[in-house]
């Protein structure tokens, strides 16, 4: 019966919970891992937080989890998190085996680990820094079986980082990543930044060409290297809005640029196989016009991919067929669409 | 060698033979095992399935063993496969699981789980004869606390 029951979603889960004693099973730690293995690879689902300006309650939001972005069959709406009426802007920093790590700019900032299945959530003990300003990256470190958030943040120049292992319930600041100067993260982000973390590290864009890792585990920071034919290309380019992200599990570098006069081009990049330099591999190319940022989030099963983009105050979602529809989605003012995995994890069993 | 077709003998606990290729018997990982360790004489015994069960698995290995079969025709092949009485995929499941084939047991676990993930509590209970083993209070109490599962 167990067997059978691994394979069910979290809500009927849940809600099964009160059949009988027997059937109450989401804590068990041996019935979660087997829950966790059976959905990491089939359950994918979008977390899709959008939000509309008014001019009576400025922000507020809407968030929805589906399993398709395609049809409306799957859409469960969940009730807001943060159920203070003053206004907050959130932003969804990335995740990890099903929990959420969530930006809250609000009166008072505040840092929140959110698994959406069970909705479970916790406050995360606040970093020295601020929230803002920050990049932050959220990823599991297998060797002490333990999450760790990781913040970069830039202050007049000045860049500090930051890491939190849950466990340890406290901020160890000031790191020092080891870092070499070129390594650094390049400055001037925005709260969409975010480290993408795959392989067991952290990326950024550095401030030189290339992609720079670090690993949860030793804490070691390195270089990834681009291939030849993306130095070439990118040392051509005058304007630049480069992106590391990860699709289909694998490292991604993307830019658009504009080389030239040409008009400006959107090129994706992928590394096949982690840490190979021969294996980037050339995914997209397309034009763009009208549009200043473009920040993949999703590939989809017949290879294309939907990018988070921006044109002046304009923000909107696009695939290479252009601009991309939901019914969710539509005259919304801000989107976000993060992807996760379904998950029994409790947030608050990890401090 | 690989010309000679190789014939299994299979017996289930109600004493029925089945008389099955090699080649396709192996889809059991249980049976796969048996005749690499050599400890196959002439008939293998199937103590936990009941010949109206293996009946249907062996259509169904039939079906997937098939030469030039598309996937469009599996397709259709499983979907109705799986419309059976739940008594029946009960045994079905419980074979697959002996048998250890993991393609079909995957296959009517997802069937199981199509089946009973839009349920109430209620349904559930009817459905598989469970008793409530929770006073009203403890019950209110799980159902408060993940109301919105309920919706």
């Amino acid at each position: 019966m167990r067997e059978i029951l691994s394979w069910l979603p979290v809500k009927s889960l849940l809600r099964f919970k009160c059949v009988s004693k027997s059937w109450d099973i989401t804590r068990d730690p041996y019935f979660r891992t087997k829950h966790q293995s059976r959905h990491e690879v089939n359950s994918q689902r979008f977390l899709l937080l959008r939000a509309k300006f008014d001019i009576y309650t400025s922000y507020f939001h809407d968030l929805y989890s589906t399993s398709s972005l395609s049809s409306l069959d799957d859409v469960q709406r969940i009730d807001y998190l943060s159920s203070n009426w003053y206004p907050s802007v959130d932003i969804l920093c990335g995740s990890c085996d099903g929990l959420v790590l969530i930006l809250v700019l609000h009166r008072h900032d505040y840092l929140l680990l959110w698994n959406p299945s069970t909705r479970e959530s916790i406050q995360l003990p606040f970093p020295i820094f601020g929230i803002r300003n920050s990049t932050f990256g959220l990823g599991y470190d297998p060797t002490i079986d333990d999450y760790k958030i990781l913040t970069i943040h830039h202050e007049k120049s000045q860049t500090q980082c930051g890491i939190l292992a849950l466990r340890s319930g406290s901020w160890r600041n000031n790191v020092d990543i080891k870092a070499p100067h070129t390594l650094k993260k390049r400055s001037g982000s925005c709260f969409r930044d975010t480290l993408s973390f795959v392989h067991g590290a952290f990326h950024w864009i550095p401030c030189c060409f290339g992609v720079a890792s670090f690993n949860i585990s030793n804490e070691v920071c390195t270089e990834i290297p681009l291939s030849e034919q993306m130095y070439s290309y990118l040392s051509l380019s005058t304007t630049e809005n480069n992106h590391v992200s990860v699709l289909d599990g694998m490292l991604c570098f993307s830019s658009a640029c504009k080389v030239g006069q040409v008009e400006k081009t959107f090129m994706l990049w992928a590394m096949k196989d982690y840490g190979v330099k021969e294996s980037w591999t050339q995914i997209f190319k397309i034009n763009i016009s009208h549009i200043w940022y473009v920040k993949p989030i999703y590939r989809f099963a017949d290879g294309d991919v939907l990018c988070h983009c921006g044109y002046y105050m304009h923000e909107f979602l696009s695939t290479s067929k252009g601009r991309f529809s939901h019914p969710l989605i539509q005259h919304q003012d801000k989107i976000e669409i993060i992807t996760f995995n379904e998950s029994l994890i409790s947030p608050k069993l990890l401090i | 060698m690989s010309s000679s077709t190789k014939f299994l003998t299979l017996k289930t606990c109600d004493d029925k033979k089945f008389v099955l290729d090699e080649a396709i018997a192996v889809r059991s990982q249980t049976i796969k095992n048996m005749v690499e360790d050599d400890c196959v004489s002439n008939v293998i015994p199937l103590p936990n399935v009941d010949s109206k069960t293996m009946t249907k698995v062996i259509e169904y290995w039939k079906k997937h063993s098939e030469e030039g079969i598309s996937k469009d025709m599996l397709m259709d092949f499983d979907k109705a496969f799986v419309k059976v009485h739940h008594s029946i995929l009960h045994a079905l499941i419980l074979a697959a699981n002996f048998l250890n084939d993991k393609e079909m047991l995957d296959m009517m676990c997802q069937e199981v789980v199509d089946r009973i993930k839009g349920k109430t509590p209620e349904e559930i209970r009817k459905e598989f004869d469970i008793k409530n083993d929770f006073t009203p209070e403890e019950e209110e109490e799980i159902r408060k606390e993940n109301a919105w599962a309920f919706e």
